[in-house]
């Protein structure tokens, strides 16, 4: 290795160029002519200058210490003992940065191996020195970070010594790190074998896979995660503490099942409970709004609630509106279910915050009240017919009272007044005392229902009635016109009853047509003739539209306007009706008129004799209670008239003798419940009739008395003084004429006796 | 001359239906109560009372017991403006008539009690 070498051709110049890159440089130092020769770049590394050869001890000169007696001893070593050289030292640079500079070298031998010199290289590892600074800093950074993190971390050889182990993985093993490593991990831990962390240890170990495992150190009462995996040859695995996680898991089960609970608790709840953002987007929906709103959870949730909203959605908004700025609102909406029914719907809305106070969502709690108000309607109703019947129970006395004076005034005067139009003046006196007598009675028929006194009627008779009502009433503009039945029609009611139905439906035709129109009447069997007859009033007034035909059957609901209409006329009508088995039809549509059709079941008897004679029915006798005595040997016939008499309010006692009908009589008398009345019956065994009567007579000679027998009673009888208080029956004998008989002599024991 | 005792507290009403008996040739008094009323009955004989079942005065019950016991002979008719009022099951053995009375149901009551020609 002469200098010859170095200066060689392209080879040297390779190398010189490589040794430049590098930051290194050849030297070479022959011991006999005590020539230390550096190459080119050497200057590079130790400063400014080119490739030198120069004795020793210059180039030495040139070097700072300690870099000067390091290599110089150095060298003294190499040549006098052959062995080679290596070192690293500091370097003051001529930047004056410091730089480390190693220095290698060797011996240099003649071909009889005596060490002639020495040669080597000199390197600037100032940048590797650098690097590995870097990289011990390094891993101290990462072994801090390990040894501070709450997870634990160990590492584990093929032969399951632990290579690794950090502080937090020390702390939970509960043994130091200096015990650990190099230990044997199912040594100190012959616990772990079998558990979930063992076999997972033992997977990552030989399956070479990732094992995590969540399990209980019961040891220490933890609860870990623990991740095993491969790792070079062995496994490392981190321990994490989650028992505060597992107490949380707990805790969040136990919260997850009372929500459950709870949940369970709303889906039973009666009402719609739904959860929506301030957008309207539902988020949670339960059971009870889908029994409301026929909508299940699953078609709701993330859908918006304006879907639900009926036809009003201003009300809506409105009251989302106060729910935004007040926090809540409650009230009610009318509310479109799934199937498109209006349900009335009580709702309770909440704003409700999430954890960190922002508003985020409306609670709305709402109960489906249809049904409710339904009923309260109802009852509201029920209490105004109630009260109505109070008031027009206190008011009708009154009423009747005014109407007495003027219908009797009317009356009297007409005796005495002559002139056609007084005596007309005066008519219209009466009518109007009549009319008022009729709406008093109306009322009180509406409120409290009255016993209808049913005949059978002629519907020819009726319509001419109510032909007379309309020439009356009716304005001119309006053309009535009658349809007569084509045969004679008969029903059974009550004719003022009857006739307040017409006149009403007479009226509401008049009323619906204020301009003028025609009006039709008539009457026509239905059904085919037999069974109903159907008296049709038809207008072509305004009509009314499907909405207020469903309602004008409902009390006080009235198309009139204040003041004009009772809204009693109609459901009083169709009371009525109904009363009298029959019903009330209607057909209309806006500017089609009317028409109304009121059925009654049809009369096949011929019309009762008189009716319509009577202004004031006379009320029909009644028992009351009195105690009526039969005496009859016949038992079929004592039943049958003692049904009858207790059917009408009469109690009866029986006999089946004169004898033990006098008998009875007294006692009666003795225990203070007089007998009132006597059926006899003439032909008896042991006391007859006649002698009965005798025998009662001789004490008792008001006591009205009925004789029955199957022969002319006139005939035994002709003798007998005329007895005021004694009547006659002849067998067989209708209930009413027993009951008739009953009532005159109670009557006429009041009135004459 | 049959006498009529016209019972109410409506003087209107004493004085339409005092005109109308009048006219049909009865003598007629008028109480304004029931006490009145009562007393009237106690001092002479009536052949027929019109008695205002709502009048001021005693109570219908106790009307129509004194009526029972002091004067069982007399015809009496209850006059009632209500068409179902409780005094009729209060006295259901009573007569009673409806108002408004017109002249045809009054000639009905008076011929019922055999004051005038007809029925009865």
């Amino acid at each position: 290795m002469k200098a010859a070498q170095l200066s060689a051709a392209p080879a040297a110049e390779l190398a010189a160029r490589a040794a430049r890159l590098l930051g290194a440089a050849a030297w070479s130092y022959d011991a006999d002519s005590g020539i230390f020769r550096t190459s080119g770049s050497f200057t590079t590394v130790f400063g400014e200058g080119d490739e030198s050869a120069a004795v020793l001890s210059e180039t030495l000169a040139l070097l700072p210490e300690p870099q000067r007696s390091v290599l110089r001893l150095s060298l003294e070593h190499c040549l006098s003992t052959g062995e080679p050289f290596d070192f690293t030292t500091a370097l003051g640079g001529p930047t004056g940065r410091e730089r480390q500079v190693r220095y290698v070298g060797e011996a240099v031998r003649d071909e009889d191996g005596e060490v002639t010199g020495a040669a080597g290289a000199v390197h600037d590892v100032t940048p590797i020195l650098a690097q590995a600074s870097s990289r011990d800093i390094l891993e101290e950074h990462v072994r801090s970070r390990l040894d501070q993190m709450p997870t634990g971390m160990a590492f584990l050889g093929p032969d399951w010594r632990f290579t690794y182990i950090n502080e937090s993985a020390q702390r939970y093993l509960q043994r130091p790190g200096a015990v650990l490593l190099g230990g044997v991990l199912w040594e100190l831990f012959p616990e772990i074998e079998g558990t979930a962390f063992g076999i997972a240890y033992r997977r990552a170990m030989e399956d070479r896979v990732v094992a995590s495992v969540r399990g209980y150190f019961a040891p220490i009462a933890m609860w870990f995660l623990v991740t095993a995996y491969p790792v070079g040859e062995g496994i490392g695995f981190h321990v994490q503490d989650v028992t505060d996680d597992q107490r949380n898991v707990e805790r969040l089960e136990e919260s997850a099942g009372r929500l459950r609970a709870q949940a369970a608790l709303l889906d039973a709840a009666r009402d719609a409970m739904h959860v929506r953002t301030l957008e309207g987007e539902i988020l949670y929906w339960n059971a009870g709004a889908e029994r409301v709103y026929g909508w299940a959870a699953e078609s709701m949730v993330g859908r918006t609630v304006c879907g639900l909203v009926a036809a009003d959605r201003s009300a809506y908004d409105a009251a989302m509106e106060t729910t935004l700025r007040t926090g809540h609102w409650s009230g009610e909406l009318a509310m479109r279910t799934r199937d498109g029914r209006t349900i009335l719907v009580d709702c309770r809305w909440q704003l409700t915050s999430a954890e960190d106070g922002h508003v985020s969502a409306v609670f709305a709690v709402e109960s489906d009240i249809t049904e409710m108000r339904h009923a309260e309607q109802e009852r509201y109703r029920a209490q105004r017919m109630e009260s109505l019947g109070v008031l027009a129970g206190g008011i009708a006395h009154d009423l009747n009272n005014v109407l007495t004076p003027v219908l009797l005034s009317a009356q009297l005067l007409g005796d005495s007044v002559r002139d056609p139009q007084e005596v007309e003046l005066l008519g219209s006196i009466e009518a109007g005392a009549r009319r008022g007598a009729d709406l008093i009675r109306q009322v009180l028929l509406f409120a409290r229902g009255e016993e209808a006194e049913r005949r059978v009627l002629d519907v020819d008779s009726l319509l001419a009635e109510l032909a007379d009502f309309c020439r009356k009433t009716a304005p001119r503009s309006i053309d009535v016109e009658f349809l007569a039945p084509s045969r004679p029609l008969r029903v059974t009611a009550d004719r003022t009853q009857l006739m307040q139905v017409l006149v009403n439906l007479v009226t509401n035709a008049v009323d619906a047509m204020p301009g003028g129109g025609a009006l039709t009447i008539g009457a026509a069997p239905v059904d085919g003739g037999r069974g109903r007859v159907g008296f049709t009033v038809e207008d072509t007034g305004h009509g009314m539209d499907a909405e207020v035909c469903g309602r004008i059957f409902e009390p006080f609901y009235s198309t009139k306007g204040p003041g004009r209409g009772t809204g009693l006329g109609l459901p009083t009508s169709l009371a009525i009706a109904r009363r009298h088995d029959g019903g009330i039809d209607v057909v209309s549509a806006p500017g089609r008129g009317s028409r109304f059709t009121l059925w009654l079941p049809a009369a096949d008897a011929p019309a009762d004799s008189g009716e319509g004679i009577r202004p004031t029915p006379q009320e029909a006798p009644a028992g009351a209670g009195l105690l009526v005595l039969v005496v009859d040997d016949e038992e079929p016939v004592r039943d049958a008239v003692r049904r009858v008499l207790e059917t009408h309010g009469y109690r009866t006692v029986e006999a089946a003798d004169g004898r033990a009908g006098l008998e009875l009589l007294e006692r009666c008398e003795a225990s203070g419940d007089p007998v009132a009345a006597v059926v006899i019956d003439l032909m008896m065994p042991v006391l007859g009739g006649a002698n009965t009567l005798d025998r009662i007579r001789s004490e008792r000679p008001e006591l009205p008395v009925i004789l029955t027998s199957g022969f002319d009673p006139s005939a035994g009888n002709e003798s007998r003084p005329a007895d005021a208080a004694v009547r006659f029956l002849r067998k067989p004998f209708a209930e009413a004429e027993l009951l008739g008989l009953l009532g005159e002599l109670r009557s006429r024991r009041r009135v004459l006796l | 001359m049959d006498a009529v005792l016209i019972a109410d507290d409506d003087l209107l009403l004493r004085m339409v239906l005092r005109t109308a008996l009048e006219r049909r040739g009865f003598a007629v008094e008028e109480a304004a109560d029931g006490d009145a009323m009562l007393r009237l009955l106690g001092s002479r004989r009536y052949s027929l009372c019109l008695m205002d079942a709502g009048m001021p005065g005693p109570a219908l019950e106790d009307r129509c017991e004194w009526l029972r016991t002091t004067a069982p002979d007399l015809p009496v008719v209850m006059l009632t403006g209500q068409a179902d009022v409780p005094c009729r099951t209060q006295c259901p053995d009573m007569r009673y008539a409806s108002k408004p009375i017109d002249l045809g149901a009054l000639d009905a009551l008076l011929a019922d009690a055999g004051l005038i020609g007809g029925q009865g």
